[in-house]
């Protein structure tokens, strides 16, 4: 637990002092502002699912650009002989990494707290706005944000090159984002259908944002992380037998 | 060399070994979850939550079931929403059927075929207006749903935002229809020698048999109201013999549901002429908490044309006693008249609900004139060419039709059971051995009173067909009803802005793209003048 910690405080330390953790934060803030406010006053509803579903498409290249630092730059400096020579477990630093790039997108999802803010002052006041769906989209957002990261963190430890790294962990997020989505779904067998539509990154997220939490969506979730850390680990473990 | 290439193959082996368990173990983990999981609905009317009673209607499905949605991709802008919010009211009753229900979105645009197909089923196209290049257009839409089981088929012809907070109801009614393969009887009955059920309300017995096998019930017969039946309408009685009033009585206590449409002003429709002629059953009714007025009403602010015919010419004005019931005037709880969009009642009496024997019961008034209606008394002046100019206190809100739903105490309790009058000398007053028991309390059931029963009628049904959807609905509800009970009218889920000028919006706009992202540069900035400050300190710390 210990080891985590430091881990993750190296980790979190080290975006805080980077300019492009920054420039990251702010493309995200006033992209998305900017894409939901286009279409908010025309729509005149006090609703943020426009902004939700923007998400699942912003959150494909902004993530694998947070995670595709940690493995890659480790092994391009050759820091990760160290780190591995330090009294750490594989898994310890996997979830250290995993949890700082978690708490900057938790801080990132975070600042983007005027919009609902906004909602609440210039909503009708007669009728208001219902929060259900907003919280609902924030925990979809985190959930989201946190498989993306575990697919990009995995990504990262495949190369020591981070334009490598970015492409591959965009890649395997679009995959696994799209086959969920109606354009894949009309084009397959459809004995095939459900199976598809399960595995979809965008379909669970859809759920959730809509404010119905269901706890196979959030099994669904923590079932992506685990198994992509897992493979993370394993990926980590192979510089052993290489 | 060689030791490495096989220690590399034993560990490639046992990772990909320990990746396809890892796979397993989440799947299986998956499944579990699938089979047992729970939904938290945060939304403020719990708007993605099905109802006790749909959920028990889907989950009890043996067969699969089709919900065909047809809706056209090309919907205006405005429509989109709506069509999510449809989507997700049919994934939600898909998530409880347990795999026996299967719904299709369909555009029937560029099939003709099909769009053929769905004229014959009853699903025509709906016009929709559209804003586009600063013109509005009107386009043709598809919003109609199937619902299929097995050979059968229930059809929403039109699914419109309007009514999107009915859906729920429609589309369970619906379910519940298709799958019940018995069709159910329902029961008309008069004793009104002037009228004939087949000739004058041949197009509600009609709309009726479409739906339901309708039996003529005729009390003069012994045990003539059987036990299936799934309601009784009652219709333009006159009075009833005891022995009749206590069939009728219970039927009700049985658990019978029942409609009256009652008449207490008789009446020469060509010749105006009325009279006050209250038929016996209003003691029944009045026991169980409904009293029918002997009046007949007049709505000032809203009544519909009526034609009338003096031997040479025939002309049409608007008439107060044709009382038009608008919107406000049906009662938004009740499922029966909360879609309904307009009722005319045709020289109509007042029905209120008798609060003293009512107590325990649920009453409902489902249809109210607007606050500026008359109760005229006899004697009657119904001349259409009159100027109706009551003084402000006798004008008021009158109800018209009273739904109570409760358990009802029998008329004929603590009375004896009266005699069957055809042997009424010879026989003594005493119950015959077979006699069932009275019953003396009902289980729960309903009874919806109407002032009135010509509304229905051909002559005017011709001219305000939607007074049957009244019907319908108020037949549906009370033969479907416990299977629906329970679904309710879901608010609106419209959540419009406060006006805004456009300054105080770009204000808006500009405040959330850029206050956020200057907050994150603020705080970068403090990041690296604390660092500076460090690193001089430390500088200084150096020199020294």
């Amino acid at each position: 637990m210990a080891n985590i910690y430091q881990i993750f405080k190296k980790e979190f330390r080290s975006y805080v002092n980077s300019p492009a953790a920054y420039i990251f934060i702010i493309v995200f803030l006033v992209l998305t502002s900017w894409i939901f406010f286009r279409g908010f006053f025309l729509i005149n509803q006090a609703v943020l699912r426009d902004f939700f579903s923007l998400t699942p498409w912003l959150f494909l290249f902004f993530i694998p650009a947070v995670s595709m630092r940690l493995w890659a730059e480790e092994k391009k400096l050759g820091t990760l002989e160290i780190l591995m020579t330090l009294p750490i477990k594989d898994h310890e630093a996997v979830l250290g990494k995993f949890f700082a790039a978690f708490a900057l997108l938790t801080v990132t999802i975070a600042l983007t707290f005027p919009l609902p803010l906004t909602l609440v002052t210039i909503s009708d006041p007669n009728i208001g706005v219902d929060m259900g769906p907003i919280v609902g989209g924030y925990l979809g957002m985190l959930l989201l944000g946190a498989a993306y990261l575990a697919i990009g963190l995995f990504a990262s430890s495949l190369t020591e090159n981070q334009i490598v790294a970015f492409i591959v962990g965009v890649t395997l997020s679009f995959v696994l984002f799209i086959i969920g989505e109606p354009i894949v779904l009309f084009s397959i067998p459809s004995a095939l259908v459900p199976v598809f539509d399960f595995l979809g990154l965008g379909t669970h997220f859809e759920n959730i944002s809509r404010g119905v939490i269901d706890t196979r969506d959030i099994v669904y979730y923590l079932s992506v992380i685990a198994f992509f850390l897992f493979l993370n680990i394993r990926s980590v473990e192979r510089r052993k037998w290489a | 060399m060689k030791r490495r290439a096989a220690k590399q193959l034993r560990y490639g082996t046992n990772t990909l070994l320990m990746i396809v368990s890892a796979v397993i173990i989440l799947a299986v983990i998956n499944l579990f979850s699938a089979r047992h999981f729970h939904r938290f609905d945060l939304t403020h009317n719990k708007q993605y939550t099905l109802s006790k009673s749909s959920k028990r209607v889907v989950a009890g499905l043996e067969d699969l079931l089709t919900i065909k949605a047809y809706f056209s991709k090309t919907l205006p802008p405005y429509m989109t929403n709506f069509r999510r919010q449809v989507g997700d009211l049919l994934e939600e009753y898909q998530t409880y059927a347990k795999g026996n229900l299967r719904v299709e979105f369909i555009d029937p645009k560029g099939d003709p075929q099909l769009a053929r197909t769905l004229q014959f089923q009853g699903i025509p196209q709906v016009q929709l207006n559209i804003l586009e290049h600063d013109k509005y257009q009107v386009i043709n839409a598809y919003l109609a749903m199937s619902i299929e089981y097995e050979d059968r088929r229930e059809v929403i012809p039109a699914v419109l935002p309007r009514g999107v907070e009915n859906l729920e109801y429609n589309i369970t009614s619906a379910i519940v229809k298709v799958i019940s393969a018995q069709v159910r009887p329902i029961g008309l009955l008069t004793n009104n020698p002037r009228l004939d059920l087949k000739k004058d309300y041949r197009h509600l017995t009609e709309a009726l048999e479409r739906q339901y096998s309708v039996r003529y019930i005729d009390l003069t017969q012994r045990n003539a109201i059987p036990r299936n039946l799934a309601a009784l309408i009652i219709i333009s009685p006159q009075d009833f013999t005891d022995r009749q009033l206590y069939d009728l009585d219970q039927f009700v206590m049985n658990g019978g549901k029942l409609i009256c449409l009652i008449d207490t002003v008789e009446f020469e429709e060509d010749a105006l002429n009325a009279s006050v002629k209250v038929p016996n059953i209003t003691k029944l009714l009045k026991h169980y908490g409904i009293n029918v007025h002997s009046d007949l009403v007049a709505d000032l602010r809203s009544h519909s044309m009526a034609s009338f015919n003096t031997g040479f010419v025939s002309f049409t004005l608007p008439y107060p006693f044709f009382v038009k019931v608008r919107k406000e005037g049906f009662s938004s709880d009740s499922q029966i008249v909360n879609r309904l969009e307009s009722l005319v009642l045709p020289w109509s009496s007042s029905v209120e609900a008798n609060e003293a024997a009512a107590q325990g019961l649920e009453v409902a008034r489902l249809v109210s004139t607007t606050p500026y209606a008359l109760s005229q008394q006899a004697p009657f002046n119904l001349n259409p060419q009159q100027r109706l100019r009551p003084k402000k206190e006798d004008v008021e809100q009158l109800p018209l039709a009273v739904f109570v739903n409760g358990k009802f105490t029998s008329y004929f309790k603590d009375k004896p059971i009266p005699e069957e009058p055809t042997q009424p000398e010879t026989t003594p007053p005493s119950p015959r051995p077979d006699e069932p028991q009275t019953i003396t309390e009902s289980s729960e059931t309903q009874i919806l009173v109407v002032g009135n029963a010509r509304f229905v009628a051909d002559r005017h049904l011709f001219q305000f067909p939607s007074n049957l959807i009244f019907m319908q609905n108020a037949v549906d509800w009370m033969v479907l009803g416990e299977d629906l009970i329970g679904i309710r009218a879901r608010e609106v889920t419209d959540r419009p802005l406060r006006e805004l000028s456009d300054a105080q919006k770009a204000t808006v706009r500009y405040l959330d793209t850029l206050g956020a992202s200057v907050l994150v540069i603020l705080f970068g900035l403090g990041c690296i003048v604390l660092k500076r400050r460090k690193r001089r300190y430390y500088e200084t710390l150096m020199v020294d």
